[in-house]
């Protein structure tokens, strides 16, 4: 049988003498799609960074595709060696590059081939052609938001984090945001797992949806 | 009185720090502006060996400037946003190389190589200003979107730090065109390299020569190729600093350090070797001078050291009072006209701010040298003796120089606290002062102390108008200026260390405080 592609086991974390996450254990894998709903500052984002490299865990184990890629506090695999990508809450995107740097240059810098013309044909996918040489700055928040999805799906992660990612939208904008992250995993097959304080965001994503409750994951 | 006070209009304050603006830099400028309403005599000022001058000037301190820049940029970049052992001490000391005075650094520098003439100053210069580079690095990479930083970070680590440098470039080049203005405008450091070596003759010492035949207005009016010079690099840092906008944000978290593994000792080594070049050499060389000695001389190091240190005291302590009453009491206007520019600035449309910005910061520009001969024409009149030969007078100046400094760092501080809580208090009814003393203010009160004590530190520093200032003349920095041109002794290292422990006060007083504060909370 083939290992998960994200195996967490008894995941502990604290700030201080506040305990945030305790004895969490999750997984997933390819192509499946997890929700988890809770308030804000119980530990959702925290989660999400400890799996992908960008902070380490007071205790426990996270293996992706069977490599460990964390021992306790030790992170083994770097943020950029675990085929992992994050779409935040603002979004995150680059304000010296143009809307093709993004996705261009990113594609460079992981070894990716054909980084012009993969990119623009992730760019045409997501209707931004019509805005390459442009920054950010002058984006609508619409395109922004497809921007940094635009970025992920050039990358062709295995498993995408998504932060909040349409926490603060109106329904409309909010489906439309749901409806580019659609063509992005019908595209890479990726897993996702969307962290959100919002049940209907929970409920459209589809897939297991869980509530953290007490640093643990509980079934919605 | 009270009520009257603290009107719930911000207008009248803002003319209030606009008055005082008018009165304490602008009046000076007057008599250097003058020739721009006689186009004839701007044509005559400059002849072929005044063109000369401006361009030695103007290619001198374009390599200052890159100086700066290639010390200063790397520097901040590593010691923010690396994380490698020491990377804390790096960053706390980053700002003191620009405390320290110029001349002392050449004094050093001529010292440890006996480097003279023009690149020995285009060194010095870099060294001296590589701090704003860095300074406005460390800012602008604090102003990073920690998200955007991490999403960098999930392709790789050089990625990351390409847009490092790309979010940081344009901070680091506005440091530099400042460090070009200011080497532009010095006439100290070329004057001491040409006295001790190969003869090299600037636009700035040009200026100051009108000093010697007291031909004051010559040398207010010859200072405007100067002044045009600064206005224009200065409009083009504000259309730099606009496109810079563009990429920071005010709110939200702070990346964290990139964490190195094999690249921590190279890092730690970069930021040694340019803290070696900056600050340690150049006062471990004037340490040793403190006790140096000739070769038929029977003392020890150390009893020279301790000799020149007592006589440094007792012979420079009444400058140094004198100094600190002109510079405290500037200190002490800036506390008050700072937040309020702040603010002004903070509440302006862009088009206004644009000129606002220009009108404060132009003072700053212009050479310092030229500020005494402005004060003099306007200020050396019957009438106005006793202000003229009170401490009031370089008050006054060093506050309308040195003022844009504090109100930057307030206007930065301030743009962080959320506008919501002071229309809040508006909407409860508060007043004005209490809107922006108590909400603005109040949550970053030790940056409002830091900004009073570097124009104390600067006004302590500064030499060019304090020479030509009868009010000024017992100043430290005068004194050192002299000792240093008619003896090279133990005196002035000595005296020059106690000016710099003077200038890094301030500065270490509010890190220590911030340390405090950051470990209560």
């Amino acid at each position: 049988m083939s290992s998960p592609l994200l195996d967490v086991q008894s995941l502990h974390k604290s700030f201080g003498d506040q305990k945030i996450l305790t004895d969490l254990s999750l997984q997933l894998n390819t192509g499946q799609r997890i929700s988890i709903q809770g308030p804000s500052g119980c530990g959702k984002s925290t989660l999400l960074r400890i799996l992908a490299g960008l902070e380490a865990a007071d205790d426990g184990t996270i293996s992706l595709t069977g490599k460990s890629a964390n021992q306790a506090k030790r992170i083994v695999q770097q943020p950029w060696q675990r085929g992992i990508q994050m779409v935040f809450q603002d979004l995150g995107l680059w304000p010296t590059r143009t809307v093709l740097q993004h996705v261009v240059d990113v594609r460079k810098a992981s070894g990716l081939s054909n980084p012009k013309a993969e990119g623009v044909k992730v760019l045409q996918q997501l209707g931004l052609s019509d805005f390459l040489s442009r920054r950010p700055g002058k984006l609508s928040g619409g395109e922004a938001r497809r921007l940094a999805f635009a970025r992920v799906m050039a990358l062709e992660p295995k498993l995408i984090l998504l932060d909040e990612a349409f926490s603060s939208l109106d329904p409309e904008n909010r489906e439309q945001g749901f409806a580019v992250l659609e063509q992005v995993l019908e595209s890479t097959g990726a897993a996702v797992i969307l962290v959100t304080h919002d049940p209907i965001e929970a409920e459209r994503l589809g897939g297991t949806a869980y509530r953290m409750i007490e640093g643990k994951l509980a079934c919605a | 009185m009270i009520a009257w006070l603290n009107t719930r209009s911000p207008r009248p304050w803002w003319a209030l720090a606009l008055l005082a603006s008018l009165l304490a830099a602008w009046i000076p400028l007057a008599p250097i502006l003058a020739p721009l309403v006689r186009v004839d005599r701007l044509a005559e000022m400059l002849d072929g060996r005044t063109a000369l001058l401006l361009w030695r000037s103007i290619w001198m301190s374009t390599g200052a400037g890159l100086v700066a820049f290639l010390t200063g940029w790397p520097y901040a970049i590593i010691a923010c946003r690396l994380r490698f052992p020491g990377a804390g001490i790096f960053k706390l000391l980053m700002p003191l190389p620009l405390l320290l005075p110029p001349l002392m650094v050449a004094q050093a520098w001529f010292g440890l190589t006996g480097m003279t003439g023009a690149w020995a100053s285009v060194f010095t210069f870099g060294v001296c200003y590589a701090p704003l580079p860095a300074l406005l690095t460390a800012r602008s990479l604090q102003h990073q979107s920690a998200s955007a930083h991490e999403t960098a970070l999930l392709i790789g680590p050089r990625f990351a730090i390409s847009e490092m440098l790309r979010i940081s470039f344009l901070p680091a080049l506005i440091g530099a065109c400042f460090a070009f203005l200011f080497a532009a405008t010095d006439f100290a450091v070329p004057d001491y390299f040409a006295t001790v070596g190969d003869l090299f003759h600037v636009y700035a010492a040009e200026i100051f020569g009108n000093s010697r035949n007291y031909d004051y207005t010559a040398g207010a009016t010859s200072s405007l190729p100067l002044v045009l010079l600064g206005f224009l690099v200065l409009l083009g840092t504000a259309n730099l600093q606009r496109r810079q906008m563009n990429f920071e944000t005010m709110h939200g978290r702070t990346a964290a350090p990139l964490p190195l593994r094999s690249g921590r000792y190279l890092s730690l080594g970069i930021c040694l070797v340019l803290l070696v070049v900056l600050l340690i050499a150049p006062l471990g060389r004037i340490v040793y001078e403190t006790g140096m000695q000739g070769e038929l001389s029977t003392r020890s190091w150390s009893e020279v050291s301790s000799a020149a240190f007592h006589d440094a005291v007792t012979r420079g302590r009444d400058d140094v009072i004198r100094t600190l009453s002109y510079s405290g009491l500037a200190g002490f206007l800036c506390l008050i006209l700072a937040p309020l520019w702040a603010h002004l600035l903070l509440k302006s449309r862009s088009a206004w701010r644009l000129l606002l910005m220009i009108f404060l910061t132009l003072p700053l520009l212009v050479p310092s040298v030229a500020l005494g001969f402005g004060s003099i024409l306007m200020f050396n009149q019957p009438w106005l003796e006793n202000f003229y030969n009170s401490i009031w007078l370089p008050a006054l100046l060093v506050t309308g120089r040195f003022l844009p400094i504090a109100v930057w760092i307030l206007a930065e501080r301030m743009g962080r606290i959320p506008e919501a809580q002071e229309d809040a208090a508006a909407l409860a009814g508060c007043g004005y002062l209490t809107r922006l003393f108590r909400y603005r203010l109040g949550p970053i009160r030790s940056a409002w102390w830091l900004t009073a004590g570097l124009v104390v530190a600067f006004g302590v520093r500064e030499l060019d108008f304090a020479i030509l200032l009868p009010a000024a003349n017992q100043s430290a920095a005068v004194r050192y200026y002299n000792a240093l041109h008619f003896s090279r002794d133990n005196f002035v290292a000595a005296y020059g260390l106690v000016l710099a422990l003077i200038l890094f006060l301030p500065v270490m007083l509010s890190a220590w405080w911030r340390n405090l504060q950051t470990k209560e909370a």
